[in-house]
């Protein structure tokens, strides 16, 4: 038989002239079932604290019930007097009778009824709480880099540091997509010199291991301790690291099939592929260029972002080089965030070069030119003969994103981007603990955007891995048991942060404590009631229920 | 649609037989799985066959569901795939539940295939051993007249009963006193190809007939689960149909679905309560029935299972209380698959709805909560 | 020797993600916030695009989180007066003014408002409801303890009022409460001072506050907040629900001479507020051009215009009144009568961005935005310093999360592992 002990907070006059704490205390002495009830005015204060840890000590209660404010507020502040006082603190059931009944409820009677019967239901339930227990795992603060193109790069050296090492895993070398480019906007600085004076700080971090045309092969482990296997020259490499961080890039939209931009023409170019190669081959004869905005948009959902201010780069390269061609921008809506664009935009118009909002267009061949039918919102069609025509169109994932996400049992999103563990509150991490997405893998964006997700990944594992610091664990967490499990897996389909797996070897499902958070989805879905919650059992809900149904 | 047409095969079981003799001899399977009448031969049962002359005993369509297949099954792979191949003859139920197991993980489909076959129902069981000659006799004649008569209720509203949105490689249907072979998959492509036929035969009669029957069938379903609906509605209709409930669980026993190492309505730890507990319990009803939670089981049962119930009627047949049971969860089963557009056991690679989440939807259901 | 405990500037969203990656670090943090409450614009919002998620309700976990980290110092009405040293050893004197109620004592019940006999606008709110002397920017503020607005209190003026006090039952007032002047020695300081909207008024041809019934963006937010003036209701100045908004898009982005990115996205926020309060209500939204950047944006974009909305694409637009409504004038004679007319002015810096400046020789660019370099939109002009959140430019939330995570990282790299 347990000890239980009940705690009337008075919270000053608030819960004291709200709600008849005398009538609760006589009847729950009545029941009989807990050991004792005191009395307090004001249990968080400093004064009541000691007055609790004091009173459980003498009382040898070993459970304990607190009637008083929200759990929000000071369930906390009550779970650590407990353990001052040598009693697992969550032998501790909070009941708020302070918010949920004496400021709800006017009428003092109907108040100290609702207050006793979630007294009651507390004193119920709190017996079959089970002392649970905050354990720790030993974490590897090293990380693993897959990806190096600008986002990996800048990962590993913002994490390399000392007693951290950082292996940067890419299939083909260096550099990603910026080894493509010419400039970057607005600035127009160099992406080959950038890229240059990164690979050299490389030289200085003996911390970080670069492993060219290498592949991954697979990823085992969990949070704190991943063994990754990578192929390298035909050789299989296995490394070791707390966490991993995927920045695996994106690629660019070819229209292709999508006949109305004339792709596929001589000339006619998509945005990158004009920067790598056209840009150098621009014909003698050529007199006027045009770049056609949000190709695929429609298509594919969502703007890129980058691409407008991309194309006024690229009127600017074009310009530098053959200031006799006339640029024409073809846009539907000019997309321009933050504070450096519109400028930018400007300096582009006082270029001469041209913008045209079109609402309808169509790229065709004019005999050695390229001819435009567009038009501009007035009702009429226009011609418009140009030598070369540039598709700005946006970003789609890497496809080979959905290979990683299976592999690491991530999510992507609607368009095939790793999807982000919250869109707003955490763009870099995702549902499963100790894995980053960092760049254009998360979705479209420029370099800059890049670098700073780079930076945030790093942010969240200089935080959460500390060379020689253990990993907490979730202390409310589930359960399966071994003997009730048949393997059916609808626990694993439902849990959405990785943390439940099938054991091939035995038929059933196991819970890998370090990702589990509690959601307690898994229990709620178990038809057999194999899966538990630690806090939330069977047991402690019907009692619970049963007390307030009452 | 083509297939092949055997002609004049008046006992189809002895024609079912040759062929899978055939495919045994053939070494197109190392063994088959596929239904026994038992030695005393009021019953049938699954054998597990390698042996050509056992063989020459099978029969393929018995009158009776004494056990359902996937039911039967589930020792086979439990622990574990097979390491050989296997041809396995089922009803289409019993195949639709067979891969309703697949997804819960509790058979392995690799090296199985299945040959299905046309269902005209079954009778009910526990009719059937007491005269079994009679039901023989008349089941026979099923298969021409195709009349629900006499069948199970679950099996006079059965809409799955041919070839319909099944899962299976190879199927037979009958018709005119002829077999009907038509593969389905690329599987069954090779298993009819090495059986020496070629899909030339017009199959037309034979699926006017089948559309026909479903017609009929689907007035019989919307007109029973009318009835159903009416009769179970509110607490107190459904009190009043499981009334006779003596909480046997023979209905889960039997089910080829219910897959729990411990029913979870069976578990001393999740539902015993303290004595004191029932006594509170009184409190407000006045009285409490014993043995207890007794529709909390039917109600809990049809929460887990009624995605992927099959309708094959066999908890009825189980029930020794004869509470129609099997017609109370093909209904709620139907309702609630329509619900999320699913139809178990039609694609092994189609998700129970348990399984996946979506953000959207069900809004009609929360928008006919708002109007409440 | 390297400094391990870092100073973060401001208790928005910014400061108080980067606050608890240090933190949970195991670094001293000591995070200053000026005003009375933290949470920043972030708990001004009822939602948040684009799953419409309750603002407040997102953040409050990590408000918890600082509350009870104890890495953490959160020192509210408090300031940075002086700063010397260099990387890795800053000093740092913060003035923490007196809240005239204790931290410790109260708990937040609201017994001391009603007694107060002093009215006052609240800035909160936008001026849209009355506040005491003693008093919560909104309730749900964080921490939970009211202070005394003592410039505006009777007692100030030498009356020996005591009405606070009395109300009281934990003994949580102090009237003799002193400014305290703290020092600290940190390694590294992020700065996330954040933004506030400019005056609409600066832009006069549309007649905010000339015609009564034009909003500012972040008075329409806090009519649609269940802690508002209005308890959420949207309601015009004369207290019925409008029959058609119209919302305009860029204002003052030319005079500005940037785009503040944020608005297309809440003003389509907006309009999903306007139709989920207001059956049968026309929407307007007045814009010059559409920027929906990012991957979920399009899909809810679209979403909400599929209701219904009047989306009108002008270069021109002026305002008039019209009898007790207001009549939009666009392609100069085209008009649209409605009866609220809600403004999206540009994203500036918080006014107090520019001591900040003074105070820690920071470079501010040319809108008065923190100077960040171009690759590394965190990296001040001085080694040691990071610029985190709107203090450095418009952002969506999720870049200023990121730059918060980035600065973390940034002055936890600095100050060794």
């Amino acid at each position: 038989m347990s000890r239980i002990g009940l705690f009337l907070c008075e919270c000053g006059p608030n819960i004291a002239e709200a709600i008849d704490l005398d009538k609760i205390a006589e009847f729950i002495n009545k029941e009989n079932k807990v050991a004792g009830i005191e009395r307090h005015r004001l249990l968080c204060s400093e004064e009541g604290k000691k007055f609790l840890a004091e009173s459980i000590k003498q009382n040898q209660f070993d459970h304990i019930v607190i009637a008083a404010c929200s759990p929000k507020q000071h369930e906390s502040t009550f779970m650590e007097v407990l353990s001052q006082a040598g009693l697992n603190p969550y032998l501790l059931q909070l009941v708020n009778i302070r918010e949920q009944c004496a400021w709800m409820t006017p009428d003092k009677g109907l108040a100290t009824k609702k207050a006793l019967r979630l007294i009651r239901a507390a004193i119920n339930r709190v017996r079959f709480h089970s002392k649970l227990h905050e354990k720790e795992i030993e974490a590897n603060p090293d990380v693993v880099v897959i990806g190096a193109g600008m986002t990996g790069i800048e990962t590993a050296l913002s994490l390399a540091q000392q007693g951290r090492t950082v292996y940067l895993i890419d299939k083909d070398k260096l550099g990603g997509m910026l080894k493509n480019l010419k400039r970057l906007f607005p600035g127009m600085l160099d992406p080959q010199r950038l890229l240059q004076e990164k690979i050299a700080e490389f030289n200085n971090q003996t911390q970080i291991k670069v492993f060219e045309d290498s592949q991954v092969k697979e990823i085992l482990g969990f949070f704190g301790n991943f063994i990754v296997t990578i192929i390298n020259k035909e050789k299989e490499i296995s490394l070791k690291a707390g966490s991993i961080v995927l920045g695996i890039g994106a690629q660019e939209f070819v229209p292709e099939g999508m006949d109305q931009f004339g792709y596929g023409l001589k000339n006619v170019y998509t945005a990158l592929q004009f920067e790598k190669e056209g840009l150098t081959k621009i014909p003698d004869e050529s007199k006027a260029l045009a770049i056609i905005h949000c190709v695929g948009r429609e298509k594919l959902g969502y703007c890129s972002k980058f691409c407008c201010v991309n194309s006024m780069k690229l009127a600017h390269l074009i310009k530098e080089k053959r200031p006799d061609i006339k640029v024409i921008q073809f846009y539907q809506e000019l997309c321009l965030p933050g504070k450096e664009y519109d400028k930018f935009y400007r300096e582009t118009r006082e270029k001469g070069i041209e913008f045209i909002r079109f609402d309808k267009i169509g790229v065709g061949k004019n005999g050695n030119q390229l001819e435009l039918k567009y038009g501009s919102g007035d009702g009429t069609e226009k011609h418009l003969n140009v030598d070369i025509v540039i598709l700005a169109t946006g970003l789609i994932p890497n496809p080979e994103t959905k290979d990683f996400a299976q592999m690491l049992n991530i999510a992507v999103d609607d368009y095939g981007f790793f999807k982000e563990e919250h869109i707003k509150l955490g763009p870099v991490s995702t549902l499963t603990d100790g894995i980053f997405i960092a760049g254009t893998c998360q979705g479209p964006k420029d370099i800059k955007e890049s670098i700073l997700q780079a930076k945030a990944a790093s942010g969240r594992i200089l935080s959460a891995l500390i060379p020689g610091r253990k990993l907490p664990i979730e202390a409310k967490a589930s359960e399966i048991s071994d003997s009730l499990c048949m393997g059916c897996g609808i626990c694993v389909q439902v849990c959405a942060y990785g943390a439940v797996s099938i054991d091939e070897r035995k038929h059933i499902s196991v819970v890998n404590e370090v990702l589990c958070r509690g959601c307690g989805n898994c229990a709620a879905s178990c038809p057999s009631g194999a899966a538990s919650h630690r806090h939330f059992t069977n047991q402690q809900l019907y009692y619970e229920a049963r007390e307030i149904l009452r | 649609m083509k297939g092949k047409i055997i002609k004049n095969s008046d006992n189809i079981n002895t024609k079912i037989r040759e062929i899978l003799e055939s495919l045994i001899s053939k070494q197109i399977f190392d063994a088959v799985f596929v239904p026994v009448r038992v030695p005393t031969g009021e019953s049938f049962t699954y054998l597990l066959i390698k042996d050509k002359n056992i063989l020459k005993d099978c029969i393929p369509l018995p009158p009776i569901m004494s056990v359902q297949g996937a039911r039967a099954f589930k020792d086979l792979t439990r622990l574990g795939k097979l390491k050989y191949k296997i041809l396995c003859v089922m009803r289409p139920c019993e195949i639709r539940a067979m891969i309703e197991l697949s997804k819960l993980r509790q058979v392995t489909l690799e090296d199985v295939s299945f040959l299905s076959l046309d269902c005209p129902g079954v009778y009910q069981t526990a009719d059937y051993i007491i005269e079994p000659e009679k039901y023989d006799k008349s089941f026979s004649s099923l298969l021409e007249k195709w009349e629900p008569e006499g069948l199970r209720p679950n099996c006079r509203v059965c809409n799955h009963f041919s070839n319909q949105e099944i899962n299976s490689d190879l199927h037979i249907g009958f018709y005119d006193q002829s077999l009907i072979l038509v593969p389905l998959t690329k599987k069954g492509e090779e298993i009819f190809t090495s059986l020496g036929f070629e899909s030339t035969d017009d199959l037309a009669d034979w699926e006017n007939r089948k559309n026909e029957l479903l017609r009929r069938r689907e007035e019989i379903r919307n007109k029973t689960f009318t009835e159903l609906h009416n009769q179970t509605n509110g607490m107190e209709g459904l009190e009043n149909f499981f009334k006779g409930c003596i909480n046997c669980h023979n209905c889960m026993r039997v089910c080829p679905i219910c897959y729990c190492r411990q029913c979870f309505f069976e578990s001393t730890d999740q539902l015993r309560r303290e004595s004191e507990d029932y006594l509170i319990r009184t409190e407000k009803k006045g009285g409490i029935r014993f043995p207890v939670d007794r529709m909390l089981f039917h109600l809990g049962r049809m929460t887990h299972m009624s995605l992927s119930c099959v309708g094959c009627g066999v908890c009825e047949d189980g029930c020794p209380m004869d509470i129609p049971v099997g017609q109370i969860f093909n209904f709620i089963g139907d309702e609630v698959q329509k619900m999320f557009e699913y139809l178990p056991g039609r694609d092994k690679d189609e998700p129970i709805p348990v399984l996946t989440y979506k953000e959207d939807e069900l809004h009609e259901y929360e928008d006919a909560q708002e109007t409440k | 020797m390297k400094e391990k405990n870092i100073l973060v500037i401001g208790a928005g969203l910014a400061g108080i993600e980067a606050s608890l990656l240090c933190a949970r670090a195991g670094r001293k943090v000591f995070l200053i916030e000026k005003e009375p409450y933290f949470g920043g614009s972030v708990i001004k919002s009822e939602e948040v695009f684009p799953q419409m998620e309750c603002a407040t309700c997102m953040l409050a976990p990590k408000q918890s989180e600082v509350l009870e980290n104890k890495n953490i110092e959160l020192l509210t009405l408090s300031e940075v007066k002086e700063i010397k040293g260099e990387p890795g050893n800053f000093q740092v004197k913060i003035l923490k003014k007196a809240r005239y109620v204790s931290l410790v004592n109260c708990i937040g019940c609201a017994a001391c408002f009603e007694p107060c006999p002093v009215s006052l606008d609240n800035e909160f709110e936008e001026g849209l409801s009355k506040r005491k002397a003693i008093y919560l920017a909104c309730s749900g503020a964080l921490p939970n303890v009211p202070a005394i607005d003592m410039k505006r209190c009777l007692r100030a003026k030498g009356e020996d009022c005591q009405a606070c006090k009395e109300a009281c039952m934990f003994d949580a007032i102090i009237y003799d409460d002193k400014d305290e002047e703290l020092s600290v020695t940190v390694g590294s300081i992020i700065i996330a001072t954040g933004f506030r909207l400019s005056d609409p008024g600066k832009f006069p041809d549309l007649g905010y506050k000339k015609f009564k019934n034009i909003f500012s963006a972040f008075e329409f937010e806090r009519l649609r907040a269940s802690n508002g003036p209005t308890s959420g209701e949207i309601l015009t100045r004369d207290g019925n629900p409008p029959k058609s908004i119209a919302f305009i898009h860029c204002v003052g982005r030319e005079e500005k001479g940037y785009c503040s990115q944020i608005c297309c996205l809440y003003l389509t926020k907006f309009a999903h507020y306007a139709l989920d309060k207001i059956p049968g209500v026309k929407v307007y939204q007045f814009y010059k051009e559409l920027s929906i950047p990012g991957k979920g944006s399009q899909k809810f974009f679209q979403e909400v215009m599929k209701k219904g909305i009047n989306l009108i694409r002008t270069e021109k637009l002026s305002i008039s009144e019209n009898g007790a409504g207001l009549r939009l004038t666009y392609e100069d004679n085209k008009t649209v009568d409605v009866d609220m007319v809600v403004l999206a002015p540009p994203v500036e810096p918080h006014p107090g961005a520019k001591e900040i400046a003074q105070l820690l020789k920071l470079e501010q660019e040319q809108f008065g935005f923190f100077k960040t370099t171009e690759l590394n939109p965190i990296e001040s002009n001085r080694p040691g310093i990071f610029i985190a959140g709107c203090a450095q430019g418009p952002n969506f939330m999720q870049d200023v999360i990121l730059q918060a995570q980035a600065a973390a990282g940034a002055a936890l790299h600095l100050t060794g592992s």
